[in-house]
């Protein structure tokens, strides 16, 4: 205290609301500069000491500018742990990426990394450092082994929303366990349950059935886990989905969100949250649809989930048309473009586009709808090309151009055509395009006998259950649920009787 | 492994003949040979077909749909039908490729009679599209 009063009074330090500091910055880097460098170092680490765990970032810095490297990795590992608690994860990547500067061999660092590109919205590379922590984990160390797979499961079906590449880790997670020859039932309990709902997703619904009833059995210590939970309730939701039950698969899957947000996993809350918002949407209860995708919107935003939210905020927005809130459709799919720009990706923008185009076309813009689906289609986002390209010919039908109109009719004909592409309906809706086009070229006859051709379509189709398995095709092909692509032949029948009674048809 | 081309052309637009070939539910309508058809709770490249008076199922599998080009295989025979369509000079081209495994290489005469007659068929309901 006394040292303190007499560098006051000397005029070295100021006395700023009972906190110490030096004049001036010069002053303080000089003084800094003159202290010896051991006695440097070790006030660097007992000020680490004095900050402790709690301010890990700051001990971090104190203990690397102490040459004490070896102990700021558990701090930055522990700062990254934080950031990301807070969904800070531009903060929580490069704290891990230091601290793999210091240790670039430590593969659960590069596991934690590994999560982070993933929740932030980067596949590619969080398959490439997966890569590299599974190069360093020991090919003896199967329960190290089998536990990184499962985690890179988690997030592949979570933040990533890819099932294929997620059954696939848990496949690898069981074969580790299998050829060190380990029981290991609650590490087999929880890859057994990611297996299932992926399973649910996109494989064989009874195989699905099967391995949601072994994981039960083999459920053990993790039968008390929230995450173990989750996954089995999902897969039950996701089961009953697939076999067209939309409205009893609300519940298991809300269940599951809740399950999820409860172990911290708002990734895997979204994926749950989708699909009950969807499958709510598919049962025609819109207003149910609404509320679960607010709820799952505010999660996501709270924890930064960039490109989650975008894809709930299309699903919104296209919930939004259905209920005929067309204002707050257009706004919340603005919403999306901006959510899109700050993400910065191309096919990402590309796919916003897309949505964007859709509910445009759904709202009376044809002109926007036009402009922004061929934005879409010049990129290489993860879409129906050829429903992109049907709804495009929609629009410039009602433009009053059906020659640019009749063009991406014949585009169409060369896309490839997949599952998530509702191949049953695409003749339906073809000739319903060709209906608009012909009404466009104010030939009344034509329109006419081309959306019967359609409606005649529509009919073959009511009652498919294909579109269950549409449903699932959406999830693996394109990564995310059919909100703006809901298969609804009854409501399509609907609209082409409108449309027809519309024709002006001219005695002749 | 045995295998035949055929082709035919037609005035129909190539978006009609597109129509046909990618929606199995109107194979019965051209088809030469399948009575009806079902698709069931399978994956949407995936359907049953009948033979008339015959109750055996026979699944397909769509192997492929882009570019004009229709692959189909069935799962029970691997007989495969390769359908592409082309424009030119104005025209429709439906050509197919069909290859039988060789242990059903005695149905080759009558793939043969079945797929000319359902490329008739084809274009001729092309043809009457609005």
């Amino acid at each position: 205290m006394d040292a303190a009063a007499s560098a006051i009074g000397a005029g070295l330090l100021v006395d700023r609301r009972g906190r110490l500091g030096f004049r001036h910055a010069l002053l303080r880097q000089a003084s800094y500069d003159d202290l010896p460098e051991p006695r440097r170092a070790w006030l660097h680490e007992r000020i680490a000491e004095v900050l402790g765990p709690e301010r890990a970032a700051e001990s971090a810095r104190h203990l690397r500018l102490a040459d004490r490297d070896e102990l700021a990795v558990e701090h930055l590992a522990r700062a990254a742990a934080t950031a990301r608690a807070v969904a800070a994860l531009e903060e929580a990547e490069s704290y891990l990426r230091e601290a793999l500067e210091i240790v670039p061999r430590d593969a659960p660092l590069l596991l934690e990394l590994a999560e982070v590109h993933a929740w932030r919205g980067r596949p590619q590379e969080a398959a490439t450092t997966l890569q590299r922590a599974l190069g360093l984990i020991g090919a003896d160390d199967a329960a190290g082994r089998a536990d990184a797979h499962v985690r890179a499961g988690d997030w592949l079906r979570g933040a990533v929303c890819d099932p294929r590449a997620a059954l696939t880790q848990y496949r690898d997670a069981l074969e580790e366990l299998d050829r060190a020859g380990r029981p290991e039932r609650t590490r087999r309990a929880l890859a057994l349950a990611g297996l299932a709902w992926c399973t649910a997703v996109a494989g064989d619904p009874g195989e699905a059935a099967r391995l949601v009833d072994q994981a039960s059995e083999m459920a053990g210590d993790a039968g008390g886990d929230e995450l173990f939970a989750h996954d089995l309730s999902s897969a039950r939701g996701l089961h009953l989905l697939r076999g067209g039950g939309f409205a009893q698969s609300v519940p298991p899957l809300l269940a599951a969100a809740e399950r999820a947000l409860t172990c911290e996993r708002p990734d895997l809350a979204y994926t749950s949250w989708i699909n009950a918002a969807s499958a709510a949407a598919a049962a025609s209860d819109f207003d149910h649809a609404l509320a679960i995708a607010e709820r799952a919107l505010a999660v996501m935003r709270a924890n930064g989930l960039t490109s989650l939210q975008l894809h709930l905020t299309a699903a919104r927005a296209h919930i939004l048309t259905r209920l005929g809130r067309r204002a707050e459709a257009r706004a919340t799919v603005e919403a999306q473009q901006q959510l899109a720009d700050r993400l910065g990706d191309p096919d990402v923008a590309a796919l916003a586009a897309h949505d964007f185009g859709l509910v445009a076309l759904a709202t009376g813009d044809p002109a926007t709808a036009e402009r922004e689906l061929a934005r879409a289609l010049a990129g290489t986002p993860a879409i129906s090309r050829p429903l992109a390209r049907l709804a495009r010919a929609e629009a410039l039908a009602a433009l009053g151009r059906p020659a640019d109109a009749e063009a991406e009719l014949s585009a169409t004909v060369r896309e490839p055509i997949g599952p998530a592409d509702l191949p049953a309906m695409l003749s339906a809706r073809f000739a319903r395009a060709q209906g608009l086009i012909a009404a466009a070229r104010r030939d009344p006859e034509q329109a006419r006998r081309r959306l019967l051709e359609a409606a005649h379509a529509w009919e073959r189709q009511a009652g498919s259950a294909e579109t269950g398995e549409a449903w699932v095709a959406n999830i693996v092909d394109l990564g995310r649920p059919p909100v703006l692509g809901l298969v609804e032949p009854a409501w399509e029948l609907d609209r082409i009787r409108i449309e027809l009674a519309g024709l002006a048809i001219v005695p002749g | 492994m045995p295998e035949f081309h055929a082709a035919s052309t037609t005035q129909a637009p190539i978006e009609e003949l597109w129509k046909l070939l990618v929606d199995p539910t109107r194979y019965p309508e051209w088809w030469a040979g399948i009575a009806s058809i079902e698709q069931p709770p399978a994956p949407a490249d995936r359907f049953t077909l009948y033979h008339p008076h015959e109750p055996e199922p026979w699944p397909q599998q769509i192997e492929r749909r882009a570019g004009g080009q229709v692959v189909i295989s069935c799962m029970t025979s691997a007989i495969r039908y390769e359908w592409q369509l082309s424009t030119i000079d104005e025209e429709t081209r439906v050509a197919v490729l069909v290859e039988i495994p060789v242990g059903w290489a005695s149905h080759l005469e009558a793939q043969r009679e079945l797929i000319q007659r359902s490329l008739e068929q084809l274009t001729a309901l092309a043809e009457e599209q609005p």
